[in-house]
């Protein structure tokens, strides 16, 4: 993502309208997974690996910001134990 | 039958997109067919490009959403079906962040490239302003993908 925020001025256009449809696409697929682990549907190794990747999702939150891209959202955050309930 | 040149053709569908996005309609039969030509037959890349084979790599070979097997060609194939399909949905996005109109192409996905994590629509994107393929991708939450993108329907899917 780093690598990708530096590039990310310089990109066409399209390349970026590209990427954004790509990854609010990834975040619907992160979603999914995130319901199969509320629903005890995930080993424990794969539920392990899906809090990494909520972590590093989490950690670039900014970056996605700055970039105008989909955020993960809060309730799969809390789901997952990365943000606390309100 | 009639013969149009391909200038022809591009000026009535850079015509026909203006009007679309101005007033933001249901396209009739008629165009919803010459949409479907222009953009399988002529803005749709013939063979597999830089992008094709950067865009397979991502969808097909890291993501699984087609058949592991599936080439760069019949990834091309599955994509120009999905424009054709008389059953799909054609999806006008506008422009608030990049300034460009993107126009979506969207049909089911066919038992034949259901990957192992396969979409349940397969969506085809150009830039409609300058009618060029951008993307083409299995989206995860279907139409709903397409219905949240804050744009228009000129053809609704079937």
């Amino acid at each position: 993502m780093t690598v990708r925020e530096s590039s990310w001025g310089a990109l066409e256009p399209d390349d970026r309208i590209g990427y954004r449809a790509e990854w609010d696409n990834t975040l619907d697929r992160f979603s999914a997974v995130v319901q199969a682990y509320g629903d005890q549907r995930l080993d424990q190794d794969i539920a392990t690996q899906l809090i990494d990747v909520a972590r590093i999702l989490a950690d670039f939150t900014p970056s996605l910001v700055r970039m105008q891209l989909r955020q993960p959202s809060a309730d799969d955050l809390r789901r997952l134990g990365i943000l606390s309930a309100a | 039958m009639v013969a149009r040149s391909p200038e022809e053709d591009r000026a009535f569908i850079d015509n026909l997109l203006r009007r679309l996005t101005t007033h933001q309609r249901a396209l009739t039969r008629q165009e919803i067919r010459r949409l479907r030509q222009y953009f399988a037959s002529r803005a749709l890349p013939e063979q597999p490009t830089t992008r094709v084979l950067e865009k397979h790599g991502k969808h097909v070979e890291d993501d699984l959403q087609w058949p592991d097997d599936t080439t760069p060609d019949e990834y091309l194939v599955s994509l120009r079906d999905t424009i054709l399909n008389p059953r799909g949905g054609i999806y006008l996005v506008e422009p608030e962040i990049e300034l460009t109109w993107t126009i979506y192409f969207v049909g089911p996905v066919p038992y034949r490239w259901r990957g192992r994590h396969h979409g349940h629509s397969i969506v085809v994107l150009f830039n409609a302003e300058r009618l060029l393929w951008i993307t083409g991708f299995q989206a995860e939450a279907g139409e709903a993908y397409v219905d949240r993108q804050q744009g228009f329907w000129g053809h609704r899917t079937h």
